[in-house]
């Protein structure tokens, strides 16, 4: 795999995401500068990116962008620090004037400004189109919010909740609490002992979310279920406490409630416990990634976490036709297993996502690296190879090879 | 093109070794596998087939080093010499094998000058299970073998003393083709064979019964006693073929190249050799799997992706929605030239017409339509083209944008054409629904102007209020005044331009100065009109008439929600109507007079 482009010095701080339209043939990209950028590939064959329009977004440093699918035009949502989600649109085309200067003829206009939020707005991501115009949104203040709009002007907020406080799992379940724990199938552990080690949040009284949290210590984030059969259903992980609720949104008939929970953390039933255990060491969770199942029986969940690590739940919808055996109450469960937990890594894992058939999982993390996963033949999790994302005259540094050396 | 094909293209073009080397191994392995997985057959040919198969890709002595030999004068003082001719032995290359021991006739020893040429004789004799009958074969071969004893009776006799380097080798030459097994295998390890060469010349010295269903027991021997360089895949792929592995030999093949392990598996499936059933943990088969892996490793070639999808479209519903999530994200040509048909199947009265009728879009990629019409994915088309539709109606190109939303059912992209055009009218004035109604085809006009059965209402007012405006501007006032008449009697005009289309009715009961002007609307639609004035102008003094006044409102462009100013208008349509109906009284009167 080699770098095709470079776009630098592409904002005046820190760029805080990324994120490729539907095609790929625009970036739009936000920064601590409080700028959204929107780039458009300029010259395939050199692979050079120009910036088609740039504008001051928001008052405080935007921490995520999405786009929304392309049957509704040109649609950003950002969120921000500055507690503020916004909903902006490409103007059409013919309707934009020249600017004088020739530098671009994009015009973005802000559509809607969401306010509800009690603390900065970390996640922000537009459900699949099958279910109208609609943004999830989640803030530190725990709470994930639906919107949604009809005409593409007005935005109505439709669900608002608190994760942290929504019960792990749906009352009357057979079981008390519907948390799969991390038994992997597969782990690789491979800290070095030179190595910076990960370490527990510094404030945080592990275990304990909420308790002592700073902001900078924890971790908000969201992703969508990309299919519709089985309703609106999220992914959101918050805080420090490092577990993702697989959320199913309020329908006519049922209140939104957890279907299911994600916890590498929690103690293993099998554990004995004498009632003086320490509680588990959490690591927050900053990134989840909810692969497009393309039709099959199962989805992948990824997250990145501070611990440096990597997972990859594989999570199994209730059976639609039941097996010859299988009770009817765990024909109605959801359930999930740890297929891939791996620490190559080794430092804070900032973000992690899926290619468009779900089969290859891409992670970033602080030992500059960007590392690919994919299932072999037998469905066991490995790594595919990883690529620096310092300069080429660097690489010698890092002591690691890339994949095209590979 | 054929492996081999792409090989000659990949020498031709002088493209570096490793590439031609790589693709040569593959069709190494494509080749054997097609050896191992076809029909039995008769005793000795498939010994001679993989033998064919070694000396194939695996040339050894390549002709350069027979040429070198051959073109010396005294080729038996050149240290490859008796190396060569064993390997020929061994390899069953019997032609240039005798060509030296022809050539030994002129050797020092005298002895080597008579025996070398009888052996070449004799060997001119070797039946081969190529070109002997099956029947004939092993009596021939048994009869051979008494001839080779007899030789080497003679052989035998040359004295200790005469015995130079040459009857050693020699020795083993004999001992080859008398099959003897524990010299095949010296001889072998010390010619740099491994146990690829030693099993394919076994068919052909050690046993001439040899059958496929023996090989992975005698792979199994060879590997204990010259065991394999376990980092060479090329390797590690053949023993799985031999040893019949065929799960481990897709894993090692998708690692090798992608290619090689989709088209083996699917060779495989197709022979019921691989389980085609999906596999629980999956959800697909071990094909399809292959065929995913392989797909996707071509996707990233622009030039490629067609094929891509096409593979992925063959495993299976998974696949073809993988494949469908490739389909959506083509991007849309922006700078094709559309081709507005005007198809002539339409009907002219205007009843309904099959969406297929309409111009055929373009901006949409035609692989793309090819692609996903052939395993009917009419989600994927109807998606790209609402895509589309939205995308050239923000490029104001709105002709083609109503084609593209008529064709996909899309009535949200008709509305909003339509609102768009509107909304230019309301700026720019008529001209723009003028230019708009010349970017359709004119069977579009008469297709969608009444509503029909599909309930296109919005587009149906836009393209009668356009014909009015068309009227209104060629002086025609009957004209207008009969077809604006005609939309508030068919329903279709929308109620946010209930107010506005009112005020053009006004005007035109204004219209003509005096009371012998043409009366344009007839008494029965004047007051149908006028209700709808009144209706409109109650709502809008209680209050509540803000749902009449979308194009009125925006075209009088005031600050306030534009009410006071619309009565105003109004107003001026009442009076309108009241001094109608004295016209009409009047012209009643005259003609009972």
């Amino acid at each position: 795999m080699i770098q095709t482009g470079l776009i630098s010095p592409a904002h005046d701080d820190l760029v805080c995401d990324a994120a490729f339209d539907f095609y790929g043939s625009r970036l739009a990209t936000c920064s601590l500068d409080q700028r959204i950028k929107i780039w458009r590939m300029e010259n395939e064959e050199t692979g050079a990116w120009a910036c088609e329009d740039e504008w001051k977004a928001h008052e405080a440093p935007i921490a995520k962008l999405s786009w929304a699918h392309p049957e509704f035009g040109a649609v950003i949502a950002s969120a921000s620090f500055d507690r503020a989600v916004k909903i902006w649109e490409q103007a059409p085309s013919f309707l934009v004037e020249q600017r004088p200067s020739g530098s671009g003829t994009a015009r973005w206009i802000e559509r809607a400004l969401l306010t509800e939020a009690k603390g900065s707005v970390r996640a922000v991501e537009f459900a699949p189109s099958h279910f109208g115009l609609r943004l999830a949104t989640l803030a530190t203040d725990n709470t994930l919010r639906i919107y949604e709009s009809l005409d593409q002007q007005h935005w109505n907020l439709s669900d608002s909740l608190d994760v942290a406080a929504l019960p792990s799992s749906t009352p009357g379940t057979p079981h008390a609490s519907n948390t799969v724990v991390a038994t992997p199938t597969q782990t690789h552990a491979n800290l070095d002992g030179g190595a910076t080690t990960p370490t527990p949040q510094a404030g945080a009284t592990p275990g304990h979310p909420g308790a002592g949290i700073k902001e900078a210590d924890g971790g908000w984030s969201l992703s969508w279920c990309k299919d519709h059969y089985w309703g609106q259903i999220l992914a959101v992980s918050w805080g420090t406490r490092g577990q993702v609720k697989i959320v199913q949104v309020s329908t006519p008939q049922q209140q939104t409630h957890t279907l299911l929970t994600l916890d590498p953390f929690a103690p293993s039933p099998s554990t004995d416990s004498n009632g003086d255990t320490e509680p588990p060491v959490t690591y927050a969770i900053t990134s989840v990634s909810w692969a497009p199942s393309c039709g099959r029986s199962y989805h992948l969940i990824a997250t990145g976490s501070r611990d440096g690590h990597v997972r990859i739940w594989r999570v199994r919808p209730p059976s639609v036709f039941p097996k010859e055996g299988e009770e009817s109450s765990e024909k109605e469960k959801w359930a999930a297993t740890l297929v891939g937990d791996f620490s190559e890594h080794r430092l804070s894992v900032g973000r992690v996502e899926w290619n468009v058939t779900g089969t290859i999982l891409s992670s970033a993390g602080n030992d500059g690296r960007v590392r690919l996963w994919k299932a072999t033949l037998g469905n066991v999790w490995r790594s595919m190879g990883s690529i620096s994302a310092e300069q080429a005259t660097e690489k010698e540094k890092t002591g690691e090879k890339d994949i095209m050396e590979e | 093109m054929t492996l081999k094909g792409h090989i000659r293209r990949l020498e031709i073009e002088n493209c570096p070794p490793s590439a031609v080397e790589h693709y040569q191994t593959l069709d190494a392995i494509f080749d054997l596998f097609r050896l191992l997985s076809a029909g039995k057959s008769d005793v000795g040919i498939f010994g001679e087939d993989l033998l064919d198969w070694l000396n194939r890709h695996y040339v050894s002595p390549t002709s350069q080093q027979g040429i070198n030999l051959a073109d010396q004068e005294r080729p038996w003082l050149d240290e490859d010499f008796w190396p060569t001719l064993t390997k020929y032995t061994l390899r069953g290359i019997i032609p240039p094998l005798q060509h030296f021991l022809r050539l030994l006739s002129s050797h020092p020893s005298k002895y080597l000058q008579s025996l070398a040429p009888k052996l070449s004789a004799l060997l001119e004799k070797l039946p081969r299970a190529t070109t002997v009958s099956k029947i004939q074969f092993q009596p021939l071969r048994k009869r051979w073998l008494q001839e080779l004893s007899s030789f080497r009776s003679e052989f035998d006799g040359v004295p200790q003393l005469a015995r130079e380097d040459w009857w050693a080798y020699l020795t083993d030459i004999l001992d080859v083709l008398d099959g003897d097994e524990i010299v095949i295998k010296r001889l072998g390890r010390d010619l740099g064979f491994g146990w690829r060469e030693i099993v394919s010349v076994w068919g052909l010295w050690g046993d001439e019964k040899l059958e496929r269903d023996h090989l992975p027991e005698l792979v199994g021997g060879l590997l204990g006693e010259m065991p394999p360089d376990e980092e060479d895949l090329e390797e590690m792929m053949l023993i799985q073929l031999f040893s019949e592995d065929l799960p481990k030999a897709l894993d090692i093949a998708m690692q090798l190249d992608p290619w090689l392990g989709a088209h083996l598996a699917d060779i495989l499936q197709n022979q019921e050799l691989l389980d085609a059933q999906a596999d629980d943990d999956t959800g697909v088969s071990l094909r399809d799997q292959c065929v995913f892996e392989y797909a996707e490793s071509i996707l990233s070639d622009p030039g490629q992706w067609m094929i891509a999808v096409a593979y992925m479209q063959s495993c299976g519903p998974v696949g073809l929605r993988m494949a469908d999530e490739i389909l959506l994200r083509t991007p849309l040509d922006f700078d094709a030239v559309g081709v507005n048909k005007d198809p002539q199947t339409v009907d002219s009265r205007g009843d309904d017409v099959t969406m297929d009728n309409i111009d055929q879009p373009t901006v949409i990629s035609s692989h793309v339509l090819r692609l996903a019409q052939e395993h009917n994915r009419e989600w994927v088309i109807a998606t790209v083209t609402r895509i589309a539709a939205r995308q050239l109606a923000d490029r104001g190109r709105l002709g083609e944008a109503l084609s593209y939303s008529l064709t996909s059912g899309d009535r949200q992209g008709i509305d909003r054409v339509v609102n768009q055009v509107m909304e230019n009218y309301l700026e720019t004035g008529p001209d723009a629904l003028l230019k708009f109604i010349n970017e359709i085809p004119p069977s579009l006009h008469t297709a969608y102007r009444h509503p029909g059965p599909n309930g296109l209402h919005s587009l149906a007012f836009l393209l009668n209020y356009t014909e009015f405006q068309i009227h209104r501007a060629n002086g025609d006032s009957s004209k207008s005044a009969r077809h604006l008449a005609d939309m508030f009697r068919q329903d279709i005009v929308p109620t946010a331009w209930w107010a506005a289309l009112l005020v053009d009715v006004g005007e035109l009961l204004l219209d003509g100065k005096s009371l012998e002007s043409e009366l344009h609307f007839s008494q029965v639609d004047a007051y149908e009109l006028l209700r709808r004035v009144e209706e409109v102008a109650v709502n809008l003094a209680e209050g509540t008439g803000d749902r009449y006044l979308g194009g009125l409102g925006k075209s009088l462009k005031t600050k306030t929600g534009g009410e006071k100013e619309a009565l105003k208008k109004l107003e001026l349509v009442r009076f309108a109507f009241a001094n109608y109906f004295a016209r009409l009284t009047i012209q009643g009167a005259s003609q009972v007079a």
